[in-house]
């Protein structure tokens, strides 16, 4: 499966690369929202894997931005933050934004993160 | 003896929420290079003792800023010598600097004569800074990451700070971010994805000494800075 990783963080991005590649998959990453639409744009993705909290835009416009693109309407994307939940409308990412699974990253070990990817494959 | 006002109450618990919303980033690189040797992984351990350092600073800087002692308006100062400051807050942030793929440079352009401030506030606030302006060049091609720690002469005195990429940080928006940190989870956008608790602790800390941090710019760089006083008398001994 053809993952984009947005992750502005390096260190979590190559741990998060390395668990996902050892599952099989190939997994783009890109540091923040533009360079996340242009990575999709040159080649469309399975899954997304998204941090709210990014560089000069938040995970929110970016999602109201890929969603916008009707070719991109059955990506699903997984939200993995250091946002708690709690603390947005999930109703709204889920019912129509598109997500299918929203993780809070101090509470979501590596693992746990390729099972999931590998569920929405599956 | 000074009672704490309410505002200075709330600023306090505001600036320990900045710092614990902070730790959690280093505290995860931890946990997942943990993970990792524990499935067997080779982990770069040098990479864990760096972020570990790091995080202490910050916990012990926030500690430190809330050394001042009732009816103290500000620390003990000493005469100090901010190239020297800065030279060792360089070592100290060359270790994560690498990690990160950020160059580190030193900008000292003439000799300066020590100035009226507390070293170990300024080192630890350097410290801090230099951290949240690596973590803020993430979003810049690797090649392109810099972080220069200057000092240079001006009328005022002698402006020490830690200078980036960020041109999009600007007075108003510091102003902004010191009403928003601990309620909002990035207060300071200029300084990309981090909550910037850095930026907060430095000013804290620099407060403590009579000085605070601004908006300054350093050749084509922008940074923040805080300006310190030569004294007349320490140039005469």
């Amino acid at each position: 499966m053809n993952v984009v990783l947005i992750e502005p963080d390096q260190v979590l991005a190559s741990n998060y690369k390395m668990v996902m590649e050892w599952s099989g998959h190939i997994v783009n990453h890109v540091s923040g929202a533009m360079a996340a639409i242009k990575a999709i744009d040159e080649k469309i993705p399975d899954i997304v894997i998204l941090e709210l909290l990014l560089p000069a835009h938040n995970g929110i416009e970016f999602l109201h931005e890929f969603r916008s693109y009707t070719e991109w309407q059955h990506i699903p994307v997984i939200v993995l933050s250091f946002v708690r939940k709690e603390e947005l409308n999930t109703q709204a990412l889920f019912e129509h934004l598109g997500v299918v699974n929203y993780l809070y990253k101090p509470q979501t070990k590596l693992a746990q993160l390729a099972r999931v990817v590998d569920y929405i494959k599956g | 003896m000074s009672v704490p006002t309410e505002d200075k109450i709330i600023s306090n618990d505001d600036l320990l929420v900045a710092v614990a919303e902070h730790i959690k980033m280093p505290l995860l690189h931890i946990s997942q290079h943990l993970e990792l040797a524990r499935s067997g992984q080779d982990i770069n351990i040098a990479r864990i003792e760096n972020i570990t350092d790091i995080a202490m600073n910050l916990i012990d800087g926030y500690i430190f800023s809330r050394q001042l002692v009732p009816g103290q308006t500000s620390l003990d100062l000493e005469p100090v010598t901010v190239s020297s400051v800065l030279q060792d807050s360089a070592n100290k942030l060359s270790k994560i600097a690498k990690d990160y793929s950020c160059k580190l440079e030193l900008s000292l352009s003439g000799k300066y004569g020590p100035v009226v401030a507390h070293r170990q506030s300024v080192e630890s606030a350097m410290i801090m800074l230099g951290y949240a302006f690596i973590e803020a060049q993430q979003d810049t091609e690797s090649k392109n990451r810099r972080i220069v720690l200057a000092a240079h002469r001006n009328h005022h005195g002698i402006t020490t700070g830690i200078y980036g990429h960020q041109k999009s940080l600007t007075s108003d928006m510091l102003k902004c971010a010191n009403t928003l940190y601990g309620r909002a989870h990035r207060p300071l956008l200029a300084m990309g994805h981090s909550s910037g608790a850095g930026v907060f602790l430095a000013d804290k800390l620099l407060n403590n000494i009579d000085s605070q941090l601004f908006v300054s710019r350093h050749r084509n760089l922008t940074g923040l800075a805080a300006i310190f006083t030569p004294s007349p008398q320490l140039k005469l001994v």
